[in-house]
């Protein structure tokens, strides 16, 4: 899951970002509202992370400029105005979710794994594809009884492909989803995830659909 | 003691005074003219004996009843002997001169009256303390009722000076109804012309008041908003480092912990400092300080972080620059100033202080080779938590605003404008003049 996140603290915008990796989430992250617009124009994101008073465009007007352009990407608000008056504007302006400073790493991750999933219409917490069961909280896959372990890029990449279950998602649609902007991708990447995946779950769950990309198939 | 019973008791002491005083001199008319009457019934009660005496009637009995007053009456033949004794008295002298006379005698004071006539010697004589309490009495009756007057006028007393000092109470309470939350101010318009100044003058007590209040739960306010910030980092960065698996990430996740701990202490410390500030330094403005001394000595503090920049620290500050202030403050003002020009100075550029007087005033000059401030945020930039959009590093936006609050309370005057020549900040303090 691609997520773009919008935070002028160094600080907070760079352990936010690490954090949110870890949990195998790519996060292209920006400092103000003009770059998060253009970054928006540019690339496609699962959801928007937007702390509301950052410099150049504040936070508010990017989500009512979004929200009037008909844009329905999720957006869960950061920041660290926490009056009721102010949740009640955030939201009324088109937000999605509301987390007030200082938050805790896990329930962010939470609350956009919550954002996420109601977005593709699911309202199970894990996510079913035949045999083949993933948790995106405990990032656990399993098929059947068996629980199977995964890296994180490898789960995230599973989590793409059953997320749109029976489409065919291309290299590069892939890679969208699974990396940031700083993060190193090799040329070969997602094939290595797609081969250790085969070796894990079985040859015939991920079907490779000669120069267009990949799909899962019921055997 | 109430202003109630301290009133009571003096209006009552006065009309008291007044009283005696009356008392006083209803007696002393009371007694002259109590003499006047006496003298004149002496003469007479003689001078009936001088006709009884001659008639050679003796009726002497009769006239004694008459008399119930304390009288004498004593009657010689021109021969000396004795001829009538109303009563004797030892005490009295035997003879005296005739008309009027006080004689004392060892039963007190007696006024005599004496008169020769055909071959008599007759003498008439009364004590005096029967006059006195004659006139004593005269004087109690007379002066009863104002005495029962007195006791009436103590209770009236007592509730009109109360109604008179409602207004005072009704200030009194309408003070007690104010509160840090509600100070506004007490209404004038009804008070008597007495408490007005002392409403306003309250009043005023209470704007001042409401202001401070104000100001320092802004203060608290935006603290406690500009706290989040470090905090969230500091909170996001502990489970980093919770969450490492491996030693190379636990090394990251702690060096960027100690980052944002380091971060959070600052403005901590820089928000107490300002607290400390904006409580007010007045109480130690009066030292006497060399600020050629205070300054240089500031530099060598800043001289380490200049050098490892690169950056070229030119001082000029000798000569005698006498300013009254805290020593400390002053340190923080001109080191805060120094500080972020080393921030903001790229390598290799340069500071230059100066220290010069103009129109017998210390003038304190900080030019960097930064990249400045344009003028419409030179007035902002000292607005506390304001922070530059753009502006690198993660200072607290609380520097300037501790600079110009410690200027304030010196009376130095701040000024930010470009460098005199090429780009770059020029802050000037000037001083106010010292008397000497």
């Amino acid at each position: 899951m691609r997520v773009l996140l919008v935070e002028d603290d160094t600080m907070i915008g760079e352990s936010v970002r690490i954090g949110l990796r870890h949990d195998g989430f790519a996060v292209d992250w920006v400092q103000d509202g003009k770059a998060a617009e253009s970054a928006l124009k540019s690339e496609s994101y699962a959801l928007l992370l937007l702390d509301l008073g950052v410099p150049k465009k504040n936070g508010l007007d990017v989500l009512r400029d979004l929200r009037a352009g008909h844009n329905p990407i999720s957006v869960l608000v950061l920041t660290a105005r926490d009056a009721i008056a102010d949740r009640v504007i955030g939201l009324d302006c088109g937000a999605d979710d509301y987390l007030a400073k200082p938050f805790d790493l896990d329930e962010l991750s939470a609350r956009i794994r919550a954002l996420i999933r109601r977005q593709s219409g699911r309202s199970e917490t894990v996510m079913r594809f035949a045999e083949l069961t993933l948790n995106p909280t405990t990032h656990q896959a399993r098929i059947g009884d068996k629980d199977i372990p995964l890296s994180a890029k490898e789960f995230a990449l599973l989590e793409a492909l059953i997320d749109r279950a029976g489409a065919i998602l291309s290299r590069a649609q892939l890679e969208q989803r699974l990396y940031g902007w700083n993060e190193e991708v090799d040329s070969n990447a997602v094939e290595v995830h797609i081969y250790n995946l085969r070796k894990k779950l079985g040859r015939d769950l991920i079907r490779n659909v000669r120069g267009i990309g990949y799909m899962l198939a019921k055997s | 003691m109430s202003i109630r019973q301290r009133l009571l008791l003096w209006l009552l002491s006065a009309v008291s005074l007044a009283i005696a005083v009356a008392g006083v001199s209803v007696y002393h008319r009371a007694r002259v003219e109590a003499n006047q009457l006496f003298d004149y019934q002496l003469k007479q009660i003689a001078l009936t004996v001088q006709d009884q005496v001659s008639d050679e009637s003796n009726v002497m009995g009769s006239l004694e009843e008459e008399i119930d007053y304390d009288f004498v009456i004593q009657v010689w033949t021109e021969a000396g002997v004795k001829r009538y004794f109303s009563h004797p008295h030892k005490a009295l002298p035997p003879r005296t001169d005739p008309g009027y006379q006080t004689v004392r005698t060892d039963e007190g004071e007696w006024q005599v009256f004496s008169m020769a006539s055909g071959g008599l010697l007759i003498q008439t004589a009364q004590p005096l303390d029967i006059r006195a309490q004659l006139a004593t009495s005269l004087a109690l009756r007379t002066m009863m009722p104002a005495l029962w007057l007195l006791m009436g006028l103590a209770v009236l007393i007592w509730f009109i000076v109360g109604r008179g000092l409602r207004p005072l109470e009704q200030l009194a309470l309408a003070v007690r109804e104010r509160n840090p939350e509600l100070l506004h101010p007490i209404p004038e318009a009804h008070l008597p012309a007495e408490l007005k100044p002392l409403a306003m003058a309250l009043n005023d007590l209470l704007q001042r008041l409401d202001r401070a209040m104000t100001t320092q739960r802004d203060f608290v306010a935006d603290a406690a908003h500009e706290l989040r910030t470090p905090l969230t980092a500091l909170q996001l960065q502990a489970q980093l480092a919770e969450r490492a698996g491996t030693d190379a990430e636990r090394t990251l996740g702690f060096s960027y912990l100690r980052e944002g701990l380091k971060r959070a202490t600052q403005l901590v410390q820089q928000l107490l400092m300002l607290a400390r500030q904006e409580a007010g330094v007045t109480h130690t403005l009066l030292a006497r300080i060399d600020l050629s001394s205070l300054v240089t000595n500031v530099i060598s503090e800043h001289a380490p972080l200049a050098q490892a920049k690169g950056i070229e620290l030119r001082v000029n500050a000798e000569g005698a620059y006498d300013v009254r202030g805290d020593a400390n403050a002053l340190r923080i003002m001109i080191g805060n100033v120094i500080d972020n020009a080393v921030q903001y100075t790229p390598q290799m550029g340069a500071i230059d202080v100066v220290l010069s007087r103009k129109d017998g005033r210390s003038t304190l000059d900080i030019s960097d080779t930064g990249p400045g401030i344009p003028g419409e945020e030179r007035l902002r930039v000292f607005d506390r938590f304001y922070r530059r959009e753009g502006s690198a590093g993660s200072g607290s936006g609380l520097g300037l605003a501790i600079v110009k609050r410690i200027a304030d309370t010196h009376g130095v005057e701040t000024l930010l404008s470009d460098r005199l020549s090429g780009a770059g900040l020029r802050i000037r303090f000037t001083f106010p003049r010292i008397a000497s």
